[in-house]
């Protein structure tokens, strides 16, 4: 059931209705549990069990972890919830990218008959669920958390049906504390405020991500002999879809959940106004980023280990972060990207002070422009290295990225413009609102927290825009195949 | 007496967004009544369709002696059906052809053709008729979705598949969201027209008349220029055209054809194919193998069907063509007059 489509806005009126309805606060967990399994179900179907069974493990293994009085038997217990979570993972996401490992391994020492793949569907969802369901069981282990009261909070907590398919990665410390035993009240406040962060993220989703997806695909369905201009605007185009289509779940899923009252946490703050690699990961999908460092990089040592082995560490780091995203070797390379980038940044950056280093020649805030547009050079380089699965097709597009031809093909440049006027349009207005939100803080807040009478006007405006600029076609959210 | 009423915050937000989707949605209804629609009925080739369907509906009640010629652009463009007239005053001819149509769209007006009791429709074909990488666009069978009925023409169920269906059973209200597509395009039109008007740039070409017309009004020769130079770049730099390419094995657009074939048979209506002519140059790039599998399925229809089957395909040189498949005001005299001939001689014998 996708967040932009009418079965979902009925669902979530029935859901509301009903919290009304049921003024009993356990009643009210049992509605918003069952709902979210409902969701569930309408996207994976019989998969669901999956949800369910980790749900349960690490619900079950929560608690003894925190009962039990041994070390060892904790260990046991954690090693036992991880396996079990992680296992699955692995079996739906990474079985068939395993296979096909092996099979060109077998290849080319001549071993036959190569593996069948497996016919299996990769649950929606299950990376976020497998990781928030994780840090439950670990941060119990490590003594900062106590387990929820009741199996029904858990559920809820693994499975609220706004974040569960793509996100925020939500911790239990910062949820479970909210489902306290007073009623749920459906406050006007918060309807306010629920309803301007989704009215935000339904423009960023179909006016800009779904309005751009077509251009992105029709660029790098086969970008072998397109001129730098368009390999360049492909990758900026896409960089903005992903943000835009991501940002725009984020946004719906903190709307419905604070409609209930719930708070869930920022997922990203301006990424493209990073000035370094570090910069971007502490901006761009801040709740898996949060994850990977407190869950991976941390106990991997960090940087408490000497300068070598920090650069292992983030190599090691981004290299499962990008796995995370999906099995392909797109990814992994994107991920050793990425890992590549924090290393050398963090080698230079021991090395030479950029602020003593230019503070002679530039300004701070010139110095500032310039830092951010070398760190987007490379956060788009890498979304070509995200979008681009074909080998070929990826060597293409980074040659053409990096060695531009500019100069060559001008008359080609300005009929590409012309024949694509409104994605360029779209493209100047999201980075005006990109630039807008960066220099008006909270910019939702302050909607939000306009005049009843204004408000409303704006409302009436987003939904004019929603429906004159929303493409025919619905499309899903790309984190959705995460 | 003073009344106290009181309405929560939580209600007043409710009431507040309901009333502004009301409002919302009856300014994005006058968005489509006043900018895009005028859009469609008088600046895009898309409002034909509908058009076509109105002049049906408008002969129901008129005589018996009409002759319609039905196709894609190349039937538009190529057939000046007011120089059929002249040729003989028994028959009333109307050129019913629409841009990029393909018997599969046709069908749509199958019922419509029927109601209106012609004496005998012309089916123009060519090889991008009967082929699977021809493709007409879907918008034409939403804006069409009114007069298709499909509830009621059950039969149509048959030929359709269920894409096709999902876009001729369009009810108001999705037809009416649908439409938000054209606010690009109309705006696009605007803009060139402002141009004009305050730059004097090039005028963007109106369709009103051509959308409205059955006689002889064309878009193509407007310019005046007798060969498109853009058919000479595409020419050559194009190795082979695969939107031409006619399968062996029996698909869509053929099934389609057939059942229009048919449908007109049972109701005692003539049916003439005609094979439309094609630039010698293009004719060249077509495969052997598609130019047979057009020419023994057009055979096999001609004689299981006992219709007649008109070959212009190579009838005329690069001369009298302004590009492919459309040919230029001198080409467009001859074909007029020997279809025409053709047709009356036909037809005349019934």
């Amino acid at each position: 059931m996708l967040f932009n489509t009418i079965q979902f806005a009925i669902f979530i009126i029935l859901v509301v209705l009903a919290i009304e309805l049921f003024k009993k606060n356990k009643l009210q967990l049992i509605i918003l549990t069952l709902a979210s399994y409902i969701f569930y179900y309408f996207d994976s179907g019989l998969l669901f069990v999956l949800l369910l069974f980790t749900a349960s493990l690490d619900f079950f293994c929560g608690k003894k972890i925190y009962e039990s009085k041994s070390v060892k038997r904790k260990k046991i217990l954690l090693l036992i919830s991880i396996i079990g979570s992680l296992g699955i993972l692995a079996f739906f996401k990474y079985a068939n990218f395993t296979i096909d490992i092996a099979n060109h391994i077998a290849d080319i020492f001549g071993i036959i008959p190569p593996l069948k793949f497996l016919n299996i569907l990769l649950p929606v969802g299950i990376s976020f669920y497998t990781f928030q369901s994780m840090s439950y069981t670990i941060d119990i282990y490590r003594g900062e958390l106590k387990p929820a009261d009741s199996f029904l909070k858990y559920m809820l907590f693994i499975a609220f049906f706004p974040q569960l398919v793509a996100g925020p990665i939500v911790r239990a410390s910062h949820f479970l504390p909210q489902l306290h035993n007073k009623r749920i009240l459906i406050l006007g406040k918060n309807l306010k405020m629920g309803m301007t962060y989704i009215s935000w993220g339904l423009v960023k989703k179909l006016i800009f991500a779904d309005n751009i997806a077509p251009f992105v695909n029709s660029i790098f369905a086969d970008p072998v002999g397109l001129s730098s201009f368009n390999i360049i605007m492909g990758a900026l185009a896409f960089g903005i879809q992903i943000y835009c289509d991501f940002s725009a779940y984020t946004h719906i899923a903190i709307g419905c959940a604070r409609i209930f009252g719930f708070t869930f946490l920022e997922n990203f703050n301006k990424p493209y106004f990073a000035r370094n690699p570090s910069d971007f990961w502490r901006r761009w999908h801040i709740s898996l980023s949060t994850w990977l460092k407190d869950y991976l990089y941390i106990p991997l040592g960090g940087s408490r280990k000497g300068k070598v082995r920090t650069y292992l560490n983030l190599m090691i780091t981004m290299l499962l972060g990008g796995l995370w995203h999906g099995a392909a070797w797109n990814f992994v390379v994107w991920g050793a990207y990425q890992g590549g980038l924090l290393a050398i940044h963090k080698f230079i950056t021991n090395k030479i002070n950029f602020r003593d280093f230019f503070g002679k020649f530039i300004n701070e805030r010139n110095r500032n422009i310039l830092s951010i547009i070398i760190a987007q050079y490379f956060v788009f380089l890498g979304w070509l290295i995200f979008r681009v699965r074909d080998s070929s097709h990826l060597l293409y597009s980074i040659k053409k990225f990096i060695i531009v031809d500019f100069f060559s093909s001008i008359p080609g440049i300005i009929s590409f413009c012309l024949q694509n006027k409104f994605i360029i349009f779209l493209i100047f207005v999201f980075f005006y609102l990109h630039i807008l939100s960066y220099k008006i803080k909270n910019i939702i807040e302050r909607i939000n927290s306009l005049n009843l009478k204004y408000w409303f006007l704006y409302i009436i405006f987003i939904i004019l825009l929603l429906l004159v600029f929303t493409p025919n076609l619905n499309t899903a959210f790309i984190y959705f195949q995460f | 007496m003073k009344i106290n009423v009181f309405i929560s915050f939580k209600v007043k937000i409710i009431i507040l967004l309901v009333i502004a989707l009301i409002i919302s949605f009856f300014m994005y209804s006058l968005i489509i009544k006043f900018y895009v629609d005028p859009y469609l009925k008088n600046d895009s080739d898309l409002g034909r369709g509908e058009k076509i369907f109105e002049f049906y509906n408008s002969k129901i009640n008129g005589n018996s002696n009409k002759i319609y010629y039905l196709g894609h652009s190349s039937m538009k463009e190529d057939i000046d059906a007011d120089l059929i007239d002249e040729l003989n005053d028994s028959f009333v001819n109307y050129n019913l052809g629409n841009p990029a149509s393909t018997p599969l769209r046709e069908v749509a007006e199958i019922y419509s053709i029927i109601n209106s009791k012609p004496k005998a429709v012309v089916l123009g074909v060519g090889y991008m008729s009967f082929s699977d990488n021809w493709l007409f666009p879907y918008d034409q069978y939403a804006l069409i979705s009114k007069y298709a009925d499909l509830e009621k023409n059950n039969e149509l169920t048959q030929v359709y598949n269920e894409t096709y269906q999902e876009f001729l059973r369009m009810n108001k209200l999705k037809l009416l969201i649908y439409k938000r597509k054209f606010v690009y395009p109309a705006t696009n039109y605007n803009i060139n027209l402002l141009r004009y008007k305050i730059l004097g740039a090039e005028k963007p070409y109106s369709y009103k008349k051509y959308n409205g017309d059955f006689k002889s009004e064309s878009i193509l020769l407007q310019s005046n220029i007798s060969h498109n130079p853009e058919f000479t770049k595409i020419l050559e730099t194009k190795e082979s055209f695969n939107e031409y390419f006619v399968p062996s094995e029996k698909n869509i657009e053929k099934s389609a054809f057939e059942f229009i074939i048919q449908k007109l048979l049972d109701n005692n209506i003539k049916v003439v194919i005609v094979k439309i002519p094609l630039n010698p140059n293009l004719l060249e790039k077509i495969s052997n193998e598609s130019k047979d599998n057009f020419d023994i399925f057009l055979s096999e229809i001609s004689k299981e069907y006992n219709i007649s089957v008109l070959d212009y395909t190579s009838s005329y040189s690069d001369f009298y063509f302004y590009d492919g498949h459309h040919l230029n005001n001198d080409g467009k005299i001859i074909f007029s007059e020997d279809l025409g001939l053709e047709i009356i001689k036909i037809i005349g014998k019934v």
